[in-house]
């Protein structure tokens, strides 16, 4: 059930230059949210800016959930000016979920940048049931990385970057084809899925290496410009097959869509 | 706060809504979607997307552009199409304290006549907004509106279809609105709902692109307000019928300003996307003011604007 919330602030800090982490009291959202879903946050007071904007929904710990973003324009520089105490209005949990399929024995979960809080959720999720996970992490260098430095999360992660200072030297999408090809050497393909989020570079790099056809699910989350967050104003859509026409919505037919399936806008 | 003897109900011809804020078109989608987070009893009306015979796709992305503190959309119309509409949402809309409009956009005037014929099937539909206005299609939508000479036939073919309430929408991109207005007027319609967008385009310095893949769009929001509340003084010095009055509306002053220029009522649009709640707030913002000002009845607002010069200039007698 979607909720609109009146969140409360717990805790706001920049963990790098103009990434910002908040971690919010938004019970009746973490009790429905699942990893791959969004909220639309109100960022500012009397419709300035005027539209909401969409952040996926971070970790969740009880009744606390963390969005974390980078500050692009406006509204996402108006959230850094909140602090804790104040109320912060959210509609959510939107969008539908990564799935979790029972049958899969390996998950490899592939972050670009920004993408990676909603595959935080999703592998700190199948961590608690159990279930396998790993989960990579490709950014530009350390000033990209949407996790703080004292984060344990880092010590379970792998983390790749370009400029190689510190992490791995390379493209995210380098340690997730050894692993594949690990996993196909083992004849273990067809009991791995994949789930991805991050810009478009990286979606397409991965459409092009990996074998589509015998994973048993690989799937992304997208991003667009959007107004309403919840299927009514037809803003948010992006090229997907497979549908009735050639558009789908972010907001309500994703923002998970078959890997396979996606095409970039054509601008 | 409020007392039970304020009336925030109005007419506008045949139609009674128990208060003047309807959702406006596209904004509200087929009138389902918010039912989790709003209740569509704190409207009085609310107006579905367009709807067309076929089902259409829309257009290319990106469809939308924030251009603050406006929003500027090329959606073209994309919806179910009337079959779908007729049968899986439309019984889940009517015999609620809101008035259900459906929104109809066709290419040609014999599929709005097709479109009526196929919603007049369905009990409990409260009427009809003919969508001539839509500046982001390339047939049909407002070359419909810039035309009063086809604006009037539609509109006379549409009446004698149903008997249930009509009114067009009309466009801000044309040189006299109100002969839009007095062609509908002309053809049967029992209110005219305006202003539709201001035809707008936002572009990338950088990348010398457009933001919107059909390059131009439509523009809504709070910017477009003084142009709307213009529009709607015009064309209450130019017809009879009521005005329902749309654009950049996010309180209650905007309403009670659309009102005093001759709205009967009004639509919100944009504000809806941040704020689904936001008829329920107004609502209750107008019982105080209504208290306060000893105001009983809100319709007594309708066109009572002040001014020495009895139209505004340039507009014709």
């Amino acid at each position: 059930m979607k909720h609109l919330e009146d969140a409360i602030v717990h805790s706001i800090q920049e963990i790098r230059p103009g990434i910002w982490s908040m971690w919010l009291y938004s019970p009746l959202i973490c009790k429905d949210a699942q990893p791959g879903q969004f909220v639309h946050v109100k960022a500012g007071e009397a419709f300035t800016p005027l539209l909401r904007r969409p952040l996926s929904v971070g970790r969740v710990r009880g009744n606390q959930l963390e969005l974390v973003w980078r500050v692009v324009g406006v509204g996402t520089e108006s959230m850094t000016r909140l602090s804790a105490g104040d109320v912060v209005n959210l509609f959510g949990p939107l969008g539908n979920p990564f799935t979790i399929d029972p049958d899969v024995t390996h998950r490899l979960l592939v972050g670009g940048g920004l993408g990676v809080p909603p595959l935080v959720y999703l592998y700190e999720t199948l961590k608690q049931r159990g279930l396998d996970a790993t989960l990579f992490l490709g950014i530009g260098g350390r000033n990209d990385m949407p996790l703080a430095d004292d984060d344990p999360l880092l010590s379970e992660i792998e983390v790749t970057a370009e400029d190689g200072e510190g992490f791995r030297q390379g493209l995210v999408t380098d340690p997730v084809l050894e692993r594949i090809q690990m996993l196909a050497e083992n004849g273990l393909l067809d009991a791995t899925s994949l789930h991805s989020c991050g810009p478009w570079g990286l979606v397409n790099a991965l459409q092009r290496a990996l074998p589509h056809d015998k994973l048993k699910l690989a799937e992304v989350s997208l991003e667009q410009q959007m107004a309403c967050g919840n299927g009514v104003c037809q803003g948010c859509a992006v090229n997907v097959d497979g549908g009735a026409t050639p558009y789908q919505l972010v907001c309500h037919d994703g923002p998970v869509f078959p890997l396979a399936a996606v095409h970039p806008p054509e601008m | 706060m409020a007392s039970s003897s304020i009336d925030l109900s109005v007419s506008l011809g045949s139609l009674e809504l128990h208060n003047p804020l309807i959702a406006a078109s596209g904004c509200f989608g087929y009138g389902v979607e918010y039912d989790d987070v709003a209740d569509r009893d704190h409207l009085g009306g609310f107006i579905t997307k367009s709807i067309s015979l076929q089902p259409w796709k829309g257009n290319d992305p990106p469809r939308l552009t924030e251009v603050s503190p406006g929003l500027l959309n090329s959606i073209g119309l994309a919806n179910m199409g009337v079959d779908r509409f007729a049968t899986e949402i439309a019984p889940q809309i009517v015999g609620g304290k809101a008035r259900a409009i459906v929104s109809v956009a066709c290419k040609v005037m014999e599929e709005y006549e097709e479109v009526v014929a196929r919603l007049e099937e369905v009990q409990g539909l409260d009427g009809y907004e003919l969508n001539i206005s839509c500046p982001n299609v390339k047939e049909g939508g407002m070359a419909f509106c810039l035309n009063p000479t086809l604006t009037e036939e539609l509109v006379s073919r549409v009446r004698r279809t149903t008997d249930r309430w009509i009114t067009t929408k009309l466009t801000p991109n044309m040189t006299s609105i109100s002969d839009g207005a007095r062609a509908s007027e002309a053809g049967g319609a029992d209110a005219v709902s305006l202003i539709n967008t201001l035809v707008g385009m936002a572009v990338d310095y950088k990348s010398r692109r457009p933001k919107l893949a059909t390059i131009t769009g439509g523009y809504s929001g709070p910017p477009i307000k003084p142009v709307a509340l213009a529009k709607v003084w015009e064309v209450w010095n130019a017809v009879k019928i009521p005005i329902i009055g749309i654009g950049g509306i996010t309180n209650w002053k905007d309403v009670v300003e659309f009102m005093i220029v001759g709205a009967g009522a009004v639509q919100i649009g944009t504000a809806l996307y941040t704020e689904p709640n936001l008829p329920a707030q107004i609502a209750s913002d107008l019982e105080t003011f209504m208290t306060e000002e000893g105001i009983t009845s809100l319709s007594e607002l309708t066109g009572t604007l002040k001014t020495d010069r009895g139209a505004m200039v340039g507009v014709p007698e």
